[in-house]
């Protein structure tokens, strides 16, 4: 490949097939990844694709162009969908580690008789489709308890976005102790271009290892009444001042978010804020805010 | 009147550059580190931060702890972390190793203009910061031998500004001199420096001496370093032949192998005496509750993140992955190592619970690995033939650099935070 001889019409026309397939592969990706399966069944489906293109004499200039995508596509995912642009992310580990793995082996290949590439291809398509097969199983078996829950939160939201009243543990029954405190902003403040929201979110019910998995925030509906996702938490921060009421365990319950109000409605919004925990399910805080931008 | 002359000849220019590289290079970051902390303290920053600060002052404080005996020290990140043992550090002890020269030169000018002899007084802060710049500078002195033995004279010094202006390793050869990582970078250069002196007579003893002190060295630092295994064994390897040829050869040549084994055991000793003292156990996982969460890593943001992304802090890296390519016809013989063990370091370092590494510049859990990055990123600038795409690359190259220089600016003053760095925090520093 001559860096200085690639232009955008030799890309389609020698590459449309090859992003094709590509974009069926992303899309099961993400189809794996709504469904709560784990990254590592995504970096499988990845090799088969790639076992593919060695099956059809796809070479490495191919695998080389696949991952200049996916370091293009990695980061345009990223600030869309954090958690699907972290799992697609895998994409890069695995295809500059076939990339190394395929340059070990690329002189075996080439130097074969024509015979015996026939028959390793032969070979080589029962390979791929026991991988397949495997691949089908795994998806099947894996992770069921994550699919059931994201089949549960399209089928019945209420259920899903439930809060939990009260649960026993070993005997004895513990009330939800779940606190969303927001810090910033006020109730009603106004609000314009981008601005964040922080606060502390913390379960702090005496059961050991009770918890809160992350904070989501929604826009003006509840999630189950049709409520646009705006996102996760970016990061959980220090909180010393809720760690000397609490104790040690809810050093770090702090949550930061931003939100662009320019994607939101001038006027009266209202953001629901929702702390997942377990044993008590998912308890939410409404934040109003007045946009004027 | 002679430097003009010298100006006119393109060639001649080059050759006085690269002579002198090194020597600039020592003096712009020695007028720097001295700009910063002339005092002891750092000039820019808000608060009163002394040269030891940080993870640094953790990797340091073997050195008064154990020679000093000073038990008293006051870094309360050193000791008694609820979640840690009480009385261990949970830092490898390789840096203070690298540093006790140094440590020593300060407690002998200490003594002899009577400061105080604790180990984190003056000289010994202006020492401390010394050895770290000594150790990066002796890093690149490396890597500008390992590039100029790829590359013309003129690729390697572009490469090597853009490896220390268009990084955050600039920041860790001044601001945050202390941190482990210019240690380990000048080990991984070395490294890759002598990896075919040591191949190009394997049966050596006193090569492969050498070449376990450099390995030992490396994991006394970072336990994670111990991956650096995989370039020993895949470099030179074109195929799966020459794999098992390494393996068997190396079997054939036991005697170097065994010695290496024990050399890097021996050095490794410290290490494991300081466990025993620190935990009372001769093996020990000393950071407790955090580890690595193989399930999610956070590829994406250890990568592209705002927050700490290594392309986004260090945008000229981009040209080291167009560069893979090329690996093969320039530095061939680093092609396969580099991209398997790149590929498992940015697993690992993705996986690493606080994947941001804590407070920082940039992504530094990729410092040390820059001089292997530097090898396709070479091999992209020196595939560069059109003069058009030289200069468009040339221009997109400053304005990369210009862009890390000036975010590193922000972060000395205290403008861009520590951590927790989003959108926002750029808002504030751009618009306010």
């Amino acid at each position: 490949m001559n860096l200085n001889s690639v232009s955008i019409k030799y890309f389609i026309k020698n590459y449309w097939k090859l992003m094709l397939s590509l974009t069926i592969i992303c899309l099961l990706q993400y189809l794996l990844y709504f469904f709560g399966k784990t990254v590592y069944l995504s970096a499988f489906l990845l090799i088969i694709f790639f076992l593919y293109l060695v099956f059809l004499n796809y070479n490495k200039k191919n695998i080389f162009a696949i991952l200049i995508i996916f370091f293009i596509l990695t980061p345009i995912y990223l600030p869309i969908n954090r958690d699907f642009g972290n799992y697609f992310g895998i994409n890069i580990v695995v295809t500059l580690l076939f990339f190394g793995i395929l340059s070990l082996f690329q002189k075996k290949i080439s130097s074969k008789k024509k015979d015996e590439i026939t028959n390793n291809k032969g070979k080589l398509k029962y390979l791929i489709i026991f991988l397949l097969l495997i691949l089908i199983l795994l998806t099947i078996f894996l992770n069921q308890d994550e699919t059931g829950s994201v089949i549960l939160r399209i089928k019945n939201p209420e259920e899903y976005f439930k809060k939990v009243e009260s649960t026993e543990y070993n005997g004895k029954e513990y009330k939800n102790n779940v606190i969303i405190y927001v810090d910033y902003p006020e109730d009603n403040t106004i609000v314009s271009g981008l601005f964040y929201i922080e606060g502390w979110a913390a379960n702090i019910s005496d059961i050991p290892d009770s918890k809160i998995y992350d904070v989501s925030f929604y826009l003006n509906y509840k999630p189950e009444n049709g409520g646009k996702f705006l996102g996760k938490k970016y990061f959980w921060k220090r909180r010393e001042d809720v760690q000397k009421i609490y104790g040690d365990k809810y050093k770090d319950s702090g949550y930061y978010f931003e939100i662009n109000s320019r994607f939101l409605k001038n006027g009266l919004n209202k953001i629901y804020i929702y702390a997942n925990s377990n044993y008590f399910g998912w308890v939410y805080t409404v934040l109003n805010i007045n946009v004027r931008n | 009147m002679r430097i003009f002359i010298i100006l006119k000849d393109y060639n001649k220019l080059i050759n006085v550059l690269s002579g002198i590289f090194i020597i600039i290079l020592a003096l712009i970051l020695l007028s720097n580190f001295f700009y910063l902390y002339s005092s002891g303290y750092n000039r820019l920053a808000k608060d009163k931060i002394p040269v030891i600060n940080g993870d640094g002052a953790s990797y340091y404080s073997y050195l008064p702890y154990y020679l000093l005996n000073w038990k008293n020290i006051h870094f309360e990140r050193l000791y008694s972390p609820s979640d840690f043992d009480p009385t261990g550090n949970k830092y490898n002890i390789g840096e203070a190793v690298l540093i006790l020269p140094f440590f020593l030169a300060a407690h002998l000018i200490s003594i002899m203009v009577k400061y105080p002899l604790d180990g984190y007084s003056y000289f010994y802060q202006i020492f401390a910061g010394l050895s770290g710049l000594f150790y990066g500078l002796s890093g690149i002195y490396f890597l500008k031998k390992v590039l100029e033995r790829y590359f013309s004279k003129s690729v390697t010094l572009v490469i090597l500004a853009a490896i220390i202006f268009g990084t955050n390793l600039y920041n860790y050869l001044t601001s945050n001199i202390l941190y482990s990582h210019s240690f380990s970078f000048f080990l991984f250069a070395a490294l890759i420096y002598y990896l075919p002196i040591f191949y190009a007579n394997s049966k050596s003893i006193k090569r492969g001496v050498i070449l376990a002190i450099i390995f030992g060295l490396l994991i006394l630092i970072r336990l994670t370093n111990i991956l650096s295994i995989l370039i020993i064994v895949l470099y030179g390897i074109y195929n799966f032949k020459d794999f098992r040829d390494r393996i068997i050869l190396s079997l054939k040549n036991y005697r170097v192998l065994i010695i290496f084994i024990i050399i890097v055991l021996l050095i490794f000793i410290p290490q494991l005496i300081t466990w025993k003292l620190a935990f009372n156990k001769w093996v020990v996982y000393s950071y407790g509750k955090e580890g690595f969460d193989f399930i999610n890593p956070f590829i994406a943001n250890s990568l592209f993140s705002l927050r700490r992304g290594l392309f986004f802090y260090s945008p000229i890296l981009i040209f080291s992955i167009l560069g893979i390519w090329f690996l093969k016809n320039k530095v061939k013989e680093f092609n396969i190592a580099f991209l398997i063990f790149i590929s498992l370091i940015i697993f690992i370092n993705s996986s690493w619970f606080m994947w941001w590494f804590g407070s920082g510049f940039g992504n530094r859990s990729y410092i040390e690995f820059l001089p292997l990055f530097a090898l396709p990123l070479a091999s992209f600038y020196s595939s560069l033939k059109s003069k058009k795409i030289i200069i468009s690359i040339s221009i997109i190259s400053v304005v990369l650099i210009i862009f890390t220089l000036i975010r590193m600016y922000w972060y000395w003053k205290g403008l861009l935070p520590m951590d927790e760095v989003t959108l926002l925090s750029y808002r504030n520093v751009i618009f306010k």
